[in-house]
């Protein structure tokens, strides 16, 4: 950020410690595999061994029988109704029933007095299956007769996106140069450390209490009450400290499902935290993706048309897949560049593996990572500059995308410029080692899209009478520093110091309504109902406040906490002597409540692609440096260089940690992370020993810069911009690779062995 | 059949009986309470369980409670004295080397065992030291500052 772009705020804007960090550095801070309750019961859940089965019959009688074992629960104990996202995908039940879909499926859970026993338990669990061809990959689920995995379909196909704007072939014809690629990404694990872990009570009157590691507690509230044919008010979810989420924690799973239903047989709380192991075999991935793009472009770099045809293979059941394949080109391919003409065509296919949905970045990652590869071999071959050609490009503050999405501020332009200053983008073929290579991609990202239903966020901000400040938003605190953010900009409405807000777990019954924490939204949608929250409970002090200080209600400023007329700052009042006044003087009680709702966003059309998902867009560009060992074939990430346009960040220092983790997370899909499979759809990695992460071994040095484009639509003029880096550190770490050997690679990850096998054949 | 053992835990002297089965990992969550320890893998391949005993720092979840008997343990909850934070706890929060949380006492712990017997490590040794402790946030490169800015302090 330059310093003219410096403005005077008291706390917002500034790289503040996080206000959670203290219970979390010295191991106070509360997960959900942390709780325990009175006459707590561990639960197991018995998976199925096969990818593709008819369940015959389940006999738990020899379970049941296990001294210190206290209950068992199948697919049959629960009222059949499916559950899932979208009215039309709904296909997911609380435990398989007839068939399962997938190795790892639930299909049984044991409660008993302790762990050990309920794991012995399900040896005693005797199921009778019929096994089926299992359908593993894109062609085994679109092939003419392909066995169909959902009974209740003629299909494999999940959902289909069409969307055609302009006229492709018209914009074929008028571009110079067209060229044509296919790419292909694997699936990967989500990776989060901390396991799938829940705590659940039923009461004698059926109220269900639920305690667990969720991201988005709101989606689970709805997914588990309508599965569970329970009225909202019938189930209070309470959220502790969630560790790492990236998408993989919205949803109910079979151990929420499994903890109430032994609940309730039992009369006891039941806990279940799930190994690493069943979340790596049977948890959510990324969907594993076919992209067939072509591009046309005038001679001097400038983009006509694109056309794309994407597959995206997704397991056993829908989740968010029907938004992945819009948002993939809605998101993914349309921004960050001006195009007159685009056609895309995708499905999302079921295959018997564990599903997918959005993983960190969403479908964003793949989409850049198709289009900003085959432009990054375009721009080579017609011998353009790399950086000049995506300036060229660049959408401009106030244009609109050829599908109308409109863009309030941008600054991709300016992005690009500084990258190129801070890498010393020029000089750079001089100075180029062997082995070494830079690449260059952009992305945009989304604050937070509304496809659908409210995705509303609330707040509520309670003044004391001694003048504490309580913040309750229905943020979730999943790392990504929601918690701190949130108080930075009460605290600057209030004009109290960030230490002096105090914020709650979040709790359906006695918080407020947050769609949850996915589409880099929070800071932007939460932002405002805090904001607004804050900015209701000073209006209302503010009336209070003006004939004390024989002001206008206008003019009054909250700062330092004292009050004050902005025409007369000499003039003021403590804080919380006008907070005294309002509760023993007026007799009125301090509330301020704010919620937003983006409503002016008519609800993007997901049939044909058209119209706006978001009141804000920020654009990220970012080079990466590789060096490649020719003796290894192995890829070294030594630097990370991030320019963005987030608007304004309101916590720099946390948004950069994020910023870097995503690159380093998204390194390891490039690189070499992958989720594989046998023939009979068994998972070959079921811990971090076989699934291998980035550790600090992987992980590059770290530049940003801000490019301050203060959103007129955004809390304090900031955007969405966690899963920024996701969009960009694909494309960049392929690009930069191509740069180092000279050799483009096109299906992911890039491994030693292809690295090798391409520098083998060059010698 | 339960055994006993004898754990000094955070200088506090546990006289318990425990079943040779169970691992440091579970005796400290379980039965001593301290659950600031985290068990994220329990195979030893992600380090958030990692505490520091007799000087070096062990992955819990690799090793029996009857092994530790009679060994001097300390875990994240005892890293701070009375409140006052660690220094490389106070240069975790200003670097912000924290996100989701959930690696985080692994990660202090791997980093107390290093500064407590090398008061200047070079920065791979920061790395070396931290390579067993996974983070799918990704913080490590503000992690392995905060480390650094506390060995430039001493």
């Amino acid at each position: 950020m330059n310093k003219s772009d410096l403005k005077d705020y008291a706390v917002v804007g500034k790289p503040i410690r996080r206000v959670d960090g203290p219970a979390k550095v010295t191991g106070k801070a509360t997960y959900a595999g942390d709780l325990l309750l009175p006459g707590t019961l561990h639960g197991k859940i018995l998976r199925s061994p096969y990818a593709h089965a008819r369940i015959l019959n389940i006999d738990y009688s020899r379970a049941m029988k296990l001294h210190g074992v206290r209950a068992v629960v199948t697919g049959r104990d629960f009222p059949g109704v499916r559950y899932g996202f979208m009215p039309q995908t709904r296909d997911q039940l609380p435990m398989a029933t007839d068939k399962v879909k997938h190795y790892g499926e639930a299909v049984a859970a044991v409660a008993a007095i302790d762990e050990d026993i309920a794991e012995e338990a399900l040896d005693l669990i005797d199921v009778e299956y019929e096994e089926l061809t299992p359908v593993l990959t894109i062609d085994d689920a679109m092939k003419e007769g392909a066995v169909i995995i959902h009974d209740h379909m003629d299909t494999n196909i999940a959902a289909s996106s069409k969307m055609h704007f302009g006229d492709v072939e018209k914009g074929f014809k008028e571009s110079d140069y067209i060229r044509e690629e296919k790419f292909t990404t694997q699936r990967v694990s989500i990776g989060f450390i901390e396991p799938h872990a829940v705590i659940v009570n039923v009461d004698n009157s059926g109220n269900v209490l639920i305690q667990g590691s969720k991201q988005s507690p709101y989606i689970t509230w709805r997914h588990f009450c309508r599965a569970m044919d329970l009225p909202l008010g019938k189930v209070r979810i309470i959220n502790p400290y969630v560790g790492g989420g990236f998408s993989g924690k919205h949803e109910a799973l079979d151990l929420d499902f499994a903890a109430a239903a032994l609940s309730k047989k039992t009369g006891f709380p039941v806990k279940i935290v799930l190994s690493q192991d069943e979340v790596i075999a049977a948890f959510k991935q990324r969907h594993a993706k076919h992209v067939e793009i072509k591009i046309g472009m005038k001679k001097d770099g400038t983009l006509v048309a694109c056309e794309c045809k994407m597959i995206a293979e997704g397991g056993a059941y829908a989740s968010v897949g029907p938004f992945n394949i819009v948002i993939f080109a809605t998101s993914g391919l349309l921004l960050p560049y001006r195009m007159s003409h685009f056609k895309y065509e995708a499905h999302r296919v079921y295959t018997n593996k564990p599903w997918c949905g959005s993983v960190r970045g969403q479908s964003i990652p793949i989409a850049r990572f198709a289009f900003e590869s085959l432009f990054n071999m375009m721009i080579d071959d017609l011998g353009l500059d790399q950086l000049e050609v995506r300036k060229k490009n660049s959408i401009l503050s106030g244009e609109s995308t050829i599908n109308k999405m409109t863009v309030g501020t941008a600054g991709m332009v300016e992005a690009i410029e500084k990258l190129g200053e801070m890498i010393g983008w020029d000089g750079r073929k001089k100075k180029k080692a062997p082995y070494r290579g830079i690449g260059i991609a952009c992305s945009p990202q989304v604050s937070g899209a509304r496809m659908g239903g409210h995705f509303g966020s609330s707040a509520v901000v309670k003044v004391d009478e001694d003048g504490g400040v309580c913040l309750i938003h229905g943020g979730t605190e999943i790392g990504q520093g929601c918690d701190t953010v949130l108080a930075q900009m009460a605290a600057e409405v209030i004009g109290v110091p960030v230490e002096e807000i105090r914020q709650m777990e979040e709790d359906s019954d006695v918080a407020v309504l947050e769609a949850g924490m996915f589409s880099s939204r929070c800071t932007f949608w939460a932002g405002h109902a805090v904001k607004r929250a804050a900015e209701d409970a000073c209006q209302q002090l503010a009336e209070i406040a003006a004939p004390l200080l024989e002001a206008s209600k206008d003019d009054i400023v909250f700062k330092n906490k004292t009050v004050f007329s902005r025409k007369n700052p000499g003039r003021a009042i403590a804080f919380i002597d006008l907070v005294r006044n309002a509760y023993y003087t007026k007799g009125q009680p301090i509330y301020g409540r704010g919620s937003y709702s983006a409503s002016n966003i008519p609800m993007p059309d997901l049939k044909t692609g058209e119209g706006d998902v978001t009141n804000a867009w920020a654009f990220f560009a970012q080079a990466v440096e590789v060096e490649v060992d020719p003796e290894t074939g192995r890829v070294k990430v030594l630097k990370s260089v991030c320019t963005r346009d987030v608007g304004r960040p309101i916590n720099p220092m946390l948004l950069d940690a994020q910023l870097e983790g995503g690159t380093v997370f998204t390194s390891g899909q490039a690189l070499y992370e992958e989720c594989c499979f046998d023939e009979k759809g068994r998972p070959l990695q079921n811990s971090f020993l076989d699934y291998k992460m980035p550790t600090v071994m992987e992980a590059p040095e770290n530049e940003h810069f801000d490019i301050i484009t203060d959103d007129p639509n955004g809390p304090f003029g900031a955007k969405g911009a966690g899963e920024g880096s996701n969009g960009t550190t694909l494309a960049a770490i392929a690009n930069a690779v191509e740069d180092a050997i000279g050799v483009r690679i096109k299906d992911l990850p890039i491994t030693p062995e292809k690295i090798l096998a391409i520098l083998k054949q060059r010698r | 059949m339960k055994r006993p053992v004898e754990l000094t835990v955070n200088g506090v002297l546990y006289k318990l009986e425990i079943e040779p089965r169970r691992t440091l990992l579970e005796v400290i969550r379980e039965i001593i309470g301290l659950t600031g320890t985290k068990r994220g893998c329990d195979r030893g391949n992600c380090g958030s369980c990692t505490v520091i005993m007799d000087q070096k720092p062990i992955a819990s979840c690799l090793v029996l409670a009857v092994e530790a008997h009679g060994k001097n343990i300390t875990t994240i909850e005892g890293v701070a004295d009375h409140g006052h934070l660690h220094p490389l706890q106070e240069a975790f929060l200003e670097h912000g080397a924290i996100q989701c949380g959930f690696c985080t006492p692994g990660m202090v712990m791997s980093a107390k065992a290093l500064i407590d017997n090398n008061q200047a490590p070079l920065e791979s040794e920061i790395k070396e030291a931290i390579s067993g402790n996974l983070c799918r946030c990704g913080g490590y490169a503000r992690i392995v500052k905060a480390i650094a800015s506390v060995k430039a302090k001493s």
